[in-house]
């Protein structure tokens, strides 16, 4: 599947979940699902990233934070907004098209995250439910400047990254307890992104703009959720995403997050 | 609304992060490799790994006793594979399909863990096998003896040009070529003949055989461009570049600028990207210049040698605007007696007793064959052409001024004791190939 056809298949995805809300979404309770649901969350993920094609590769980290706000559109689907202040660190990407190339080490740099999920149940019983659930992430990372030392006259660069992220796919939830209900979900998983470095030693300069891609299509996540008050839940997820190595063989990235859940 | 629930929330909350420990923390012993004879594998072939894989070294804390560190390791899913005794290390195999770096980077979570680390590969620095490479101090320095006569001098470990390190980055590319402007190159030597694009031009004697009849092209190219790693001769700087011979100096080392104009514009005509004029004289000549400039106009790299008589940089070297200018630095990295100064010196590499090809025809038979000591800035200047076909080679795009800009930036300044920053003698300093050629670590 080339890249290009990729965000059309997820918003083919996303769609499909918001359409079939009418034939599927039959929830046996749906008068009493809450109306909003604001909430925190936090959520750490490293993701093998590849650049230059598929000849290099290193690790993106990133944490973030910050507010989400759920509401339900009708029975059964919902929509959800997000925007956080988070920590990208891409370090061990390297700039060959710069005059002097640079193995960025700098460390994480500050950004700002925005994003949207759409929600939809397709079938829920009194023990189980599977909905289906896209989510889009982008991240605008702030400028970091770093100066490069070791040479004969003052330099420095200048970095900044950028990257989305899209995820869809169902999620099987099981209520056997009162308040607790794990889950499962299997998603498939895309990261783009960019990475920008201006580069100035003394009167010599030169920008290159790298695209980064996430190794690995498909994660597997398991949580649980945890509802002490009818007003208020706890979701904690841990995430495993399989991708290939450059030498063969498969690897794992890992994330978790844990969000604070208010409902009205 | 659903009632109010009596549960205790933080009991809710550790069976969460429980789910999630559960995840990370797997099933300890499950899955591990079966150790066994050939289980590490020496990292070799052209592309090893940056460390063993499946293993990581751990260093506990003196006060985790044997249980905690076996609990530790166990809970990570990994085991002992070996320990080194006196640094108080574990070699420990991770989890099968686990990452190293992501074990390594849990294992320094737990506080009883000094370090954690991937077990990494280290490896010589890329050393070509050429017969004559020991003696190459210019390129690799390590205090070697300079020169095959039992008394010879002793260098200074690390008074080079950091040519092994660089060669890790590139070592070039054959779409480069360097014109070497000279008297010829020998076309039969065994260490230049696959190099060398046809047979050169000879405006000399107006023919199409650049052969050398001299022996100083032949020692400026076998430093610039020697083939390398083949067993024979010496290591050239950019090993996968090629020369391009044109013969514009006669037999006794010298020639007319209307030849040499002539021969310079001949070498940017046929793809020339980097021209070594290893000669000069006091005179500014105006066709030499507009010659240079037509190259420089050409976005091809001219480096020059500033000459050998202690006296005012020489032309072509001191036209600033579009040439390179190379004094010459000894093995102790310091300035020769004899190189020429002046501000219009842009960098110095080595050029004293540099082992270098010598035209076959011509070589003492009492001497290694095929080879000669050569001194003089012209060697110099061959040093930082090859450097310069090697920038060229990554970087493609780069205008002869930007390379020039890299090439004088990334040196380092020997003499910064006596002169700090840019001086006369050696400019910004002696050439440093791997500061120019490999991505520099940026760090906050």
């Amino acid at each position: 599947m080339t890249r290009r056809r990729v965000p059309a298949v997820l918003g083919a995805v996303v769609f499909g979940l918001v359409a079939s809300a009418g034939a599927f979404g039959q929830s046996p309770e749906p008068d009493r699902q809450p109306r909003f649901k604001p909430g925190v969350f936090v959520e750490y993920f490293s993701r093998t990233i590849a650049s230059d094609g598929d000849s290099a590769q290193t690790m993106l980290k990133t944490g973030f934070g910050g507010l989400r706000f759920e509401t339900r559109i009708s029975n059964g689907l919902s929509f959800g907004v997000l925007a956080g202040y988070g920590f990208s660190n891409a370090n061990g990407l390297v700039f060959r098209d710069l005059p002097f190339s640079i193995d960025y080490e700098a460390g994480a740099a500050g950004g700002f995250l925005a994003g949207a999920d759409v929600h939809n149940s397709f079938i829920r019983t009194k023990k189980y439910e599977i909905e289906g659930l896209a989510r889009f992430v982008a991240y605008f990372g702030g400028k970091k400047q770093v100066g490069v030392t070791n040479l004969n006259l003052p330099g420095g660069v200048d970095a900044r990254g950028t990257w989305m992220r899209v995820q869809a796919g169902p999620v099987l939830r099981y209520f056997g307890s009162e308040d607790l209900s794990p889950f499962i979900s299997l998603f498939v998983d895309r990261l783009w992104g960019t990475y920008t470095v201006n580069e100035t030693i003394f009167d010599l300069t030169g920008t290159e703009e790298k695209k980064i891609s996430g190794k690995g299509w498909v994660r597997g996540s398991f949580g649980i959720t945890y509802s002490p008050y009818a007003f208020f839940s706890l979701e904690a997820e841990v995430t495993a995403l399989p991708y290939n190595k450059v030498a063969g063989g498969l690897n794992f990235d890992y994330g978790g997050s844990v969000v604070g859940i208010f409902s009205f | 609304m659903k009632p109010l629930k009596r549960r205790n929330p933080a009991f809710g909350l550790a069976l969460c992060l429980g789910a999630a420990l559960f995840i990370f923390g797997g099933d300890p012993g499950r899955g591990l490799p079966k150790p066994g004879p050939g289980d590490r594998q020496f990292p070799g072939g052209k592309l090893p790994a940056e460390y063993a894989p499946g293993e990581v070294l751990v260093k506990f804390k003196e006060s985790a006793g044997a249980a905690v560190r076996a609990s530790i390791l166990e809970s990570r899913g990994s085991r002992v594979v070996s320990r080194i005794g006196p640094l108080d290390v574990t070699v420990a195999g991770i989890k099968s399909g686990a990452s190293v770096e992501e074990t390594a980077a849990l294992l320094r979570q737990d506080p009883t863990v000094e370090y954690a680390e991937p077990n990494y590969v280290y490896r010589i620095a890329l050393t070509p096998n050429d017969k004559y490479f020991e003696y190459q101090y210019a390129l690799s320095n390590r205090g070697q003896a300079i020169g095959w006569a039992p008394d010879s001098l002793l260098g200074t470990p690390g008074a080079d040009i950091k040519a092994t390190a660089a060669w890790e980055e590139t070592q070039g590319k054959d779409g480069v070529i360097i014109g070497i402007i000279d008297t010829g190159v020998d076309l039969t030597h065994p260490d230049l003949r696959n190099k060398i694009i046809g047979s050169g031009r000879d405006f000399y004697d107006n023919d199409f055989d650049a052969s050398d009849d001299h022996g100083h092209g032949t020692m400026v190219a076998g430093v610039a461009a020697a083939e390398s790693d083949n067993d024979e001769g010496i290591a050239g700087v950019a090993w996968n570049c090629k020369i391009l011979p044109v013969k514009v100096l006669s037999r006794f080392g010298a020639g007319y600028e209307d030849i040499i104009a002539q021969g310079i514009i001949w070498a940017v005509d046929n793809g020339a990207s980097v021209l070594n004029l290893s000669w000069g004289g006091p005179e500014a000549g105006e066709t030499l210049r507009l010659a240079v400039k037509y190259a420089y106009d050409k976005n091809v790299f001219v480096t020059a040698a500033a000459g050998n008589e202690n006296t005012a940089v020489f032309y072509p070297a001191a036209f600033d605007d579009t040439t390179c200018a190379v004094a010459a630095t000894d093995c102790n990295d310091q300035r020769t007696t004899w190189s020429n100064f002046g501000p219009e010196i842009d960098v110095a590499a080595p050029g004293e007793k540099i082992v270098t090809t010598f035209p076959v025809s011509l070589t003492d038979p009492k001497l290694p064959p095929y080879v000669m000591n050569a001194w003089g800035t012209s060697i110099a200047s061959a040093h930082v052409a090859g450097l310069a076909a090697l920038i060229k080679s990554v970087k493609p795009w780069l205008k002869p001024a930007e390379i020039r800009a890299i090439i004088r930036y990334s040196a380092d300044d020997v003499n910064a004791g006596l002169y700090k920053g840019k001086d006369d003698f050696i400019g910004y300093g002696r050439i440093n190939m791997e500061r120019a050629l490999v991505p520099l670590k940026v760090k906050k």
